[in-house]
């Protein structure tokens, strides 16, 4: 208990700070829940935007051939350093489990008026279950001081359907909202909806075909 | 002259005969020095700082050590052999020579040899045999067999038995040696090629590793029992082929004794016995490492330019032989059990034949190498004078055979006289080829025969005489009188309407007889060419190849001839009806005529043809052309040129693999100068990465591959910038075009896994313990190195290239993704399958995957990412009458005489993308009026499209599509009028939208494009035998899964026209928004069984990418998000997004 206050405390000391700076850097998040050979498959970009005196001591540090563009080897290294500020808070939960992240990808580039955008690929692998309540949370840490809150989006594709959500749902993506720490995130509830195929699609006509090629369908 | 003066003169004369005489039983070794020292000929690799190993009668180069030169990876291999002849080989510029040899080196299962030394290990000086030694541990010939030879072969540490699930992760120092030395014998026609294993490790080598032994425990606790059943690599079970890898080259034609020629069918039968075996439960089917192929004694090459080769085992060699230690259950031989034939200490197993690599295994390795020890095992590589006799004649002498000799005569049936060069097959009592015989210049053939009963056959231009028995008695001699068979000679004329002689090609189309009652189509075994047949029968009736082969009625093509002055002189087989079908390209009319032949009559024909397509301001060009410079084909540059121009292409672009290829000269030899003009140009072909054109380059004539360059372990990036310093007018103007790239392990987008989907590349692989059973495929048996993965595993692929070849005329099967066709009648297709088969029309999935990808849907991924690609259709012809032209490009250049073209203003129009990719129709596309390849801006998204279509007369098309981001947009029958046909329609379109159309029609070409019925092997079908073991390969679509054969039909498709509709909506500077990748998906078998072969595509309303989907007021707001333009409240794969962030760099 006494180390939650203290941990809360110190969150407290640092959303101060991040007011202090804010405008400095933005953080949002962008989502896609997906079914792949894997299972089912959630890919969460944490973007983050660093301008002002920040982004200069950084474009210095990182523009290693001082091109004033970040090479891919530069942008990563810079997007690693800056990983745990951006991720910092952003919490996968499944069914009330945490997940952990299976991969991450990272990359950064230098934006217009010399500002740094961080953008980091998580990828997550939920399991193989027909159905799965997944939320997406901010949990507070020292991480993520300067930009405790985030946009968060996320975008469900078929032949995954949701079932529930506790935010606004537009077609298939829910969101965007804004991630308050400690509050109960981006819930939604998604399962394998009814089949829809192609049929009517693409029909083909092969170049060079032996009678079992696909032949069009007509219209 | 004093008595002296003459006895001193006479002492003289005989010292120097001795001298000479010891000249000539020497052999030398010798390091390339000079180019006088190589060899020379069409398919000559040799180099200075090569070794050279010489005696009176051949000479062979041996590659000094680094990569290959070739088509295989590593160096030190056999690359150019010939006969000592009295005219000089070498020159300055490689030689004259007749090599017609590829390449040889050692093979233990599918580990090759790196070398890191290349040595002298006996000059000959001393009156023995010359030898140089090539030695260096293992290296993998393909990266993907890596996890494979290091578990099974023990050559390297394996540090940690979990580092056997990932390929990467391999780097452990090695425990085992190669060494080869080729030794060569004064005055003997071989070379003795010895190859030794050491285990040069200071611990005994278990083989299979003791690694791969605890990996099996380990996976008996951790993995499911049905994932990998590796039982079969216990140590009991296991011993590792060995042997070679042989490339003999297009120029050769093989023959096994005891076979005969034709090893693609025989080979064929050898896999569908097992097969049989196994789906008949008899017990008798081979076990790994029991391979299925074909058994002989030995491979022959032979060939009229007056050059062979053969390759057999020493059965004196120290090892075991692999087959004859192969056994079943019943303690029988695997093979002999089987196939029914008879095991020796020297039969030989040839496993696969694809791509021009033949392998062969006939040694075994032990289960364990003391620290060390070394085995061995020798071949011998013979060379001859061009036919199988020649070479037998040394194996006989080898092997200590008792012989008798044979001599003959050869003439014509009619008129008597002598038939040079004429080909002579020798068959034992039961009809199995045994040797081959060339006749000399005035008919007369000699060589040697085993006592026994046999009979002969004369070959002369795919005509085969009845067969004369003969005996051969040991030690005596045995002469027989042949007749070769008579043809009927045909001349053909063609002209145009004005009288002007035309280039132009004949095709004759024979039947087998409506009844059936005609011979066999053709005789293989015997060395005559396969007809090509109209392919209607084979696919539906599931016949193999010599079931097909056998029961075939129909028309077939007899031959085709190709004219570049209007005069073609053709000889056919007498008695029967010929019909004769003249042509010139798809621009032109055909002309037919039917002819009766008659032994030693000739028969004259005249033809007209017209030109009816306009093509006013278009050239038509090949972009992908082979010829003799490629080790697969042995195609003449005249041939090559007279074939294509033939066909009434106007640009021929030349793209040798690996070898930079000059038409031109070629062009003015043969007058063609106002039909047709020429590129440089290269195929650059790598083993595993993919292959890729680059035209126009610089020509380095001093190189002996004229400035290809070495490809192994470089990344895509390297490849293609270095293709691009290549050019000839300037790097941003050279233009890399990506061949075939959904071939197995020869296509680029199949080997770096480019999302059939979306276009994009996966990112890094998970080989961990927790994912090894979903990751299997990949981590095991996928492509791997530095190459394919950076020091973080992200993959290496890169987009940095100008052009795909959606439209390849040697690539039969499919343009698109597989769908489900409209019928499945008369397919074999599992019952579980077929009730969760989706509607007609549906992209087929499997296994969570794209069940086979097409490159025209690949390419409209690649647009609906923004990327500009040139579409670009090809023929990838290697020999003259394959297909040259079919497909073809028509290029704008708004010019219709090629005498005008220069390289920069041909490379210019293709950059302008008004380029139309067919196999017939020609056809024309305008939207609003702008034709293919410009930006048209259509505020408000009202768009007025126009297709103009013409095709040739003996052209039918019926069917035309339009497809805008990727979908079908409209579809619209066609009826030609004097071959001609115009639609116009407008659309609305509701977003930015790349729109393409394309025409086809349904009635298969035949004779003029020849189908193909014959499925080339590639390597992977060649490695599938060994997947297949474990568990990869098979397919649940059964009959529906694409075969690479069919008849070629019409269909032409045109580069994008890209509508503008909204101007800058994302601020971008650029008018055009592209509509970002797919969102389908295919299911998880397991989560979704019934949906698992139906691809997923979002409901069309909402769909982001529908061009024609009017979207709701909110949703038409387009917000910039992580540098990316999307539209609020879309679906989105934010895959797609995070690979679009950093390309949007300020």
């Amino acid at each position: 208990m006494r180390v939650r206050l203290v941990f809360l405390a110190l969150s407290g000391l640092l959303c101060a700070t991040a007011h202090a700076h804010q405008g400095l850097s933005a953080r949002k998040a962008l989502g896609t829940l997906r079914s792949d050979q894997h299972g089912l498959v959630l890919d969460l970009m944490v973007w983050m935007r660093i301008s002002g005196t920040r982004a200069t001591r950084l474009r210095a540090q990182y523009d290693f051939d001082r091109n004033g563009q970040l090479s891919a080897l530069e942008g990563r290294a810079l997007a690693r350093l800056m990983a745990p500020e951006a991720i910092g808070g952003l919490t996968v939960d499944v069914a009330g489990r945490v997940q952990s992240i299976h991969r991450a990808e990272y990359r950064a580039k230098i934006a217009a008026k010399g500002a740094v955008e961080v953008a980091i690929l998580l990828n997550y692998r939920l399991g193989r279950m027909q159905n799965l309540a997944v939320s997406i949370k901010s949990v507070l840490t020292k991480e993520a001081p300067r930009s405790p809150t985030l946009g968060v989006e996320l975008s469900v594709l078929p032949p995954l359907r949701i079932t529930n959500s506790n935010q606004p749902i537009r077609g298939a993506v829910i969101g965007p909202m804004r991630l308050a720490p400690l509050s109960d995130g981006l819930m939604v509830d998604v399962g394998y909806g009814s089949v829809r195929s192609s049929a009517g699609g693409s029909p083909t006509e092969p170049v060079q075909s032996g009678p079992n090629t696909a032949v069009p369908k007509p219209e | 002259m004093s008595a002296f003066t003459r006895i001193i003169m006479g002492l003289s004369v005989v010292a120097m005969l001795s001298a000479g005489c010891n000249e000539s039983r020497t052999s030398n070794a010798r390091r390339v020095a000079t180019r006088t020292d190589l060899i020379g000929g069409p398919s000559a690799l040799g180099e200075l700082g090569d070794f050279v190993l010489e005696n009176s009668k051949v000479r062979i180069v041996i590659q000094d050590k680094g990569f290959s030169r070739g088509f295989g990876v590593y160096g030190g291999s056999l690359i150019d052999a010939d006969r000592l002849r009295s005219t000089p080989g070498g020159d300055r510029s490689g030689g004259t020579g007749r090599d017609q040899f590829g390449e040889l080196f050692p093979a233990a299962l599918l580990q090759a040899l790196v070398p890191d030394t290349v040595e002298i290990l006996s000059d000959g000086r001393d009156g023995g045999e010359a030898r140089v030694r090539v030695s260096g541990n293992g290296g993998d010939f393909l990266s993907l067999s890596k996890v494979l030879n290091r578990a099974a072969l023990s050559s390297h540490v394996i540090n940690n038995p979990l580092d056997l699930i990932n390929a990467e992760t391999l780097s452990g120092d090695p425990l085992v040696r190669y060494e080869v030395i080729y030794a060569l014998r004064p005055d003997e026609r071989f070379v003795r090629i010895t190859v030794r294993m050491i285990n040069e490790s200071e611990e005994p080598v278990l083989i299979p590793s003791q690694a791969f032994r605890d990996l099996l425990e380990i996976a008996d606790d951790f993995l499911d029992d049905d994932f990998l059943d590796l039982s079969f690599l216990s140590p009991d079970a296991f011993q590792a082929p060995l042997g070679m890898v042989v490339l003999f080259g297009a120029g050769n034609q093989v023959f096994c004794p005891g076979v005969g020629y034709g090893l693609r069918a025989s080979l064929e039968d050898a896999y569908g016995a097992n097969a049989k075996a196994v789906a008949d439960k008899t017990g008798l089917e081979l076990k790994f490492p029991a391979l299925a192929g074909i058994l002989t004694s030995g491979l022959v090459t032979t060939s009229p330019n007056g050059i062979s080769y053969g390759l057999f085992s020493d059965p004196k060699s120290s090892t075991p032989n692999f087959v004859k230690s192969r056994l079943n259950d019943n303690g029988e031989n695997a093979y002999e059990a089987l196939y029914g034939t008879k095991v020796g200490d020297d039969t030989m197993l040839i496993p696969f034949i694809a791509s021009s690599f033949t392998g062969v295994f006939y040694a075994q390795a032990p289960n364990i190498l003391s620290p060390g020890e070394a085995i061995e095992y020798a071949t011998n590589f013979i060379i001859g004078d061009g036919d199988v006799a020649s070479i037998m004649d040394v194996v006989y002498d080898i092997n200590g055979t008792a012989t008798g000799m044979l001599t003959g005569v050869v003439s014509d049936a009619v008129t008597a006289s002598p038939l040079p060069q004429a080909s002579v097959v020798v068959s034992d009592s039961e009809g199995n080829p045994i040797s081959q015989f060339f006749a000399d210049g005035t008919g007369r053939l000699k060589g040697r025969l085993p006592p026994g009963r046999y009979q002969a056959r004369v070959v002369r231009e795919n005509l085969l005489s009845a067969p004369v028995p003969f005996n051969v008695t040991e030690g005596r001699g045995t002469h027989i009188v042949l007749t070769g068979p008579t043809p009927t000679r045909v001349v053909v004329t063609v002209r145009d309407p004005a009288g002007q002689l035309l280039p132009a090609k004949v095709t004759v189309v024979g039947d087998t007889g409506e009844n059936g009652q005609a011979t066999q189509l053709v005789d293989i075994k015997h060395g005559l060419e396969w007809r090509t047949t109209d392919f209607e029968e084979r696919r539906a009736k599931g016949l193999n190849f010599n079931e097909y082969l056998a029961a075939y009625r129909g028309q077939y093509i007899e031959t085709v001839a190709y004219t570049e002055d209007g005069r073609a002189v053709l000889e056919l087989p007498p008695g029967r009806d010929w019909q004769l079908v003249v042509s010139r390209g798809i621009e032109y009319t055909a002309d037919q005529v039917t002819i009766r032949g008659e032994a030693g009559r000739t028969v004259q024909v005249a033809t007209t043809l017209e030109r009816v397509v306009d093509t006013s301001g278009y050239l038509s060009a090949d972009f992908h052309l082979h010829a003799s410079p490629s080790l697969d084909s042995s195609l003449s540059l005249p041939d090559r040129v007279r074939s294509v121009v033939g066909e009434g292409v106007e640009i021929l672009v030349a793209t040798d693999h690996n070898f930079v290829t000059d038409y031109w000269p070629t062009i003015e030899q043969l007058g063609l100068q106002q039909w047709a003009t020429s590129m440089v140009g290269l195929e650059l072909t790598t083993l595993e990465s993919g292959h890729f054109n680059g035209f126009p380059l610089k020509r380095n004539v001093g190189a002996m591959t004229r400035g290809a360059f070495e490809w192994s372990l470089k990344t895509p990036d390297v490849l293609f910038k270095t293709l691009r310093d290549m050019g000839s007018i300037d790097p941003a103007k050279t233009i890399i075009q990506v061949n075939h790239p959904r071939d197995q392990i020869l296509g680029y987008f199949d080997q770096y896994s480019v999302s059939p989907i979306t276009g994009q590349v996966p990112g890094p692989l998970d080989c961990g313990i927790a994912n090894i059973a979903e990751n299997a495929g990949d981590c095991l048996l996928g492509v791997n190195g530095p190459a394919f993965r950076d020091a973080e595993g992200n993959s290496t692929f890169s987009y940095e290239f100008d052009a795909i070849e959606v439209l390849n005329g040697s690539v039969a099967g499919q343009m698109m993704h597989l769908r489900m066709p409209e019928s499945i009648d008369g397919l074999t297709i599992p019952e579980d399958t077929k009730k969760y088969l989706p509607d007609a029309g549906t992209v087929l999935c499997e296994g969570g995957e794209i069940a086979f990808p097409g490159v025209l849907d690949d390419w409209f991924n690649m647009l609906n990412l923004g990327r500009r690609y040139i579409g670009l259709g090809t023929s990838d012809s290697h020999t003259a009458d394959d297909h040259p032209g079919v497909g073809r490009s028509f290029v704008y250049v708004g010019d219709d005489d090629p005498l005008k073209m220069t390289d920069e203003r041909i490379v210019d129009a293709v950059r302008t993308r008004r380029v139309l990719m067919t196999t017939g129709p020609f056809v024309e596309f305008t939207v609003n009026g702008k034709p293919m390849g410009t930006d048209v801006t259509a505020t408000g998204g009202e768009v007025e499209l126009q297709v103009d279509v013409q095709v040739a007369p003996w052209i039918k098309v019926n069917r035309g599509v339009i497809w805008g981001n990727g979908q079908m947009l409209k579809r619209f029958d066609i009826q030609t009028k004097n071959g001609r046909f115009t639609w116009k329609e407008t659309l609305k379109l509701a977003r930015d939208t790349w729109l393409v159309a394309r025409v086809t029609g349904d009635e298969s070409l035949f004779p003029i494009q020849r189908p193909v019925d014959v499925p080339p092997i590639q390597i992977a079908e060649a490695l599938s035998s060994i997947a297949s073991v474990f568990g990869f390969g098979d397919s649940d679509l059964g009959d529906l899964a694409v075969e690479r054969t069919g008849a070629v039909r019409p269909v032409a498709v045109t580069n994008p026209i890209w509508v503008d509709t909204n101007g800058d909506a994302d601020g971008d500077g650029k008018a055009f928004e592209a509509p970002g990748p797919s969102q389908a998906v295919c299911p998880d078998p397991d989560l979704a069984p019934e949906a698992q072969f139906t691809l997923q595509v979002p409901d069309p309303t909402t769909q982001a990418t529908n061009p024609l989907t009017k979207q709701e007021k909110v949703e038409t707001k387009w917000i910039k998000s992580f540098g990316y333009p999307r539209l609020r409240g879309h679906l989105y794969d934010v895959r797609a997004v995070f690979d679009q962030f950093s390309r949007h760099s300020h």
